[in-house]
């Protein structure tokens, strides 16, 4: 019996892919306003070169896409844990003759996979669709290419990693409180947080992100032990 | 006769609301034994303590002679109910039967669970357009699906009409002669006393008084109710 496949076939992904998917568009949308931004303003005016630079362009798309993607996150292991070990599933879920953490692990792998594959594919496309308007339009926006092209997917992945683990420390929390909002508005806060550490790094993106990606998948690690423990001794 | 479920004074309190206290009671192989007693007496906690929702304060909970504390492999044997069932709502009826086997690792003909309970015609509608009943008559399925030894139903006949409560007494009759042991808690005390062997009256924490269904309404024949009643407001006999 493969639960991650049971899981797969329980939740609703086509919700999350069409939320996913209207995240993309939603930071496409960004993006090109933000290429167009030394258009309408004086590209020499002070902290105009996050907009006129491409690790500036890529900065803000990825911190949204973390932002976005982290509360995603969130709402979906809110929807697949809490929900279901809260109320009248959980006289379910917990009736089987299954480890109950065996089930928790399904259920975290399948919500931290579709995470991390979607942010990616999403990261990686909005940076080719503001590549490709910033070629149509004949924006000039400076910086390498190919140094570009190397540090996009590696950033929508670590994007993906670091919204995938927000999403485990947000969901420990709202279980904590029993209550599905309150993961929704830890994964914001969280975002908000780690948001403004990666701005403030734009021209060590990369970097930073990489290291905030592993003290925040080290911080996932240490809570989920704790989802677990809450998880086994749970009684409805 | 094989004892199914053995509990001995078990004791579980929710803060400083003590709602079992020394509780006992069998389950003897093929019977139907119905749990009677007023809202917040405790039915739905001793269920659950079966079904191993919540750990027990003190005393002994044996099912099929095993210790529950101990062991879950005995839930693959049993079906149960509780209050009012929750589904996977996108899902339709098979799908949300298949993957209760799945997780349950039995394998079963589920076209002829859902034709059994009266389900055949909602085809692949999702259960979260079904009514009341219906989402009552699946839970049902759900019980029963992997042909369980022990069932646990915790008032099975809310939202039925009367065809499917007259359903539900010829169902469980079936399975308790097939050798099914079922414990079932209901407010109706008419179809309690159509469907049950034994009778268990749980007031001021424990069963205050079992019997058997036969004998009792040989010596009250139609004041058993009334008995019934007086028993659950926890008035001596």
């Amino acid at each position: 019996m493969n639960l991650l496949k049971l899981e797969l076939k329980k939740t609703n992904f086509k919700a999350y892919i069409k939320a996913a998917v209207g995240i993309f568009v939603g930071i496409v949308a960004m993006e090109i306003l933000f290429l167009f931004i030394p258009k309408i303003d004086s590209p020499t005016e002070m902290g105009m070169e996050l907009f006129t630079e491409w690790n500036g362009i890529l900065m803000l798309i990825s911190v949204l896409h973390f932002v976005c993607f982290g509360i995603l996150a969130a709402v979906i292991s809110a929807k697949m844990i809490i929900g279901e070990y809260s109320g009248k599933s959980a006289s379910v879920i917990l009736c089987y003759p299954i480890k109950r953490n065996k089930i928790l692990n399904a259920k975290c792998t399948a919500m931290c996979v579709f995470i991390i594959i979607s942010a990616f594919l999403s990261n990686a496309a909005t940076t080719l669709t503001g590549f490709i308007v910033s070629r149509i339009f004949g924006l000039d926006i400076s910086g390498s290419i190919a140094d570009i092209a190397v540090k996009a997917p590696c950033i929508g992945l670590l994007v993906g990693f670091i919204s995938s683990a927000a999403g485990i420390i947000s969901v420990t929390i709202g279980q904590k409180k029993r209550s599905e909002p309150a993961a929704i508005v830890s994964s914001f806060i969280i975002g908000c947080v780690l948001a403004q550490c990666f701005s403030a790094a734009y021209n060590y993106i990369l970097p930073v992100m990489a290291a905030a990606c592993a003290v925040i998948a080290v911080t996932a690690a240490f809570v989920y032990g704790i989802l677990k423990k809450d998880i086994e001794k749970l009684e409805v | 006769m094989e004892m199914i479920v053995s509990v001995q004074n078990i004791c579980k309190s929710f803060g400083q609301s003590e709602v079992l206290r020394n509780c006992s009671m069998t389950l003897q192989k093929g019977e139907v034994y119905s749990i009677l007693g007023v809202n917040g007496a405790g039915k739905t906690t001793l269920m659950k303590l079966l079904l191993g929702l919540q750990k027990p304060d003190g005393g002994s909970v044996l099912v099929f002679g095993k210790n529950i504390v101990e062991t879950d492999i005995y839930l693959s044997d049993v079906g149960s109910m509780i209050e009012f069932p929750s589904f996977y709502e996108h899902l339709d009826a098979a799908e949300n039967l298949e993957i209760h086997l799945a997780y349950l690792q039995k394998k079963a003909n589920v076209s002829e669970i859902i034709k059994k309970v009266g389900l055949s015609e909602t085809g692949k509608k999702p259960v979260s357009q079904y009514s009341l009943g219906m989402r009552q008559r699946l839970g049902i399925a759900r019980a029963i699906v992997h042909e369980p030894k022990l069932l646990i139903l915790d008032e099975p006949m809310n939202g039925l009409d009367p065809v499917a409560i007259t359903e539900m007494r010829e169902l469980l009759l079936r399975l308790a002669s097939e050798g099914v042991t079922v414990l079932l808690s209901s407010h109706i005390i008419s179809e309690v006393l159509n469907v049950s062997d034994r009778i268990g009256v749980i007031s001021g924490g424990s069963i205050r008084e079992e019997f058997s269904v036969h004998e009792k309404k040989l010596e009250y024949s139609e004041k058993l109710e009334e008995y019934i009643i007086s028993l659950m407001r926890g008035q001596s006999a």
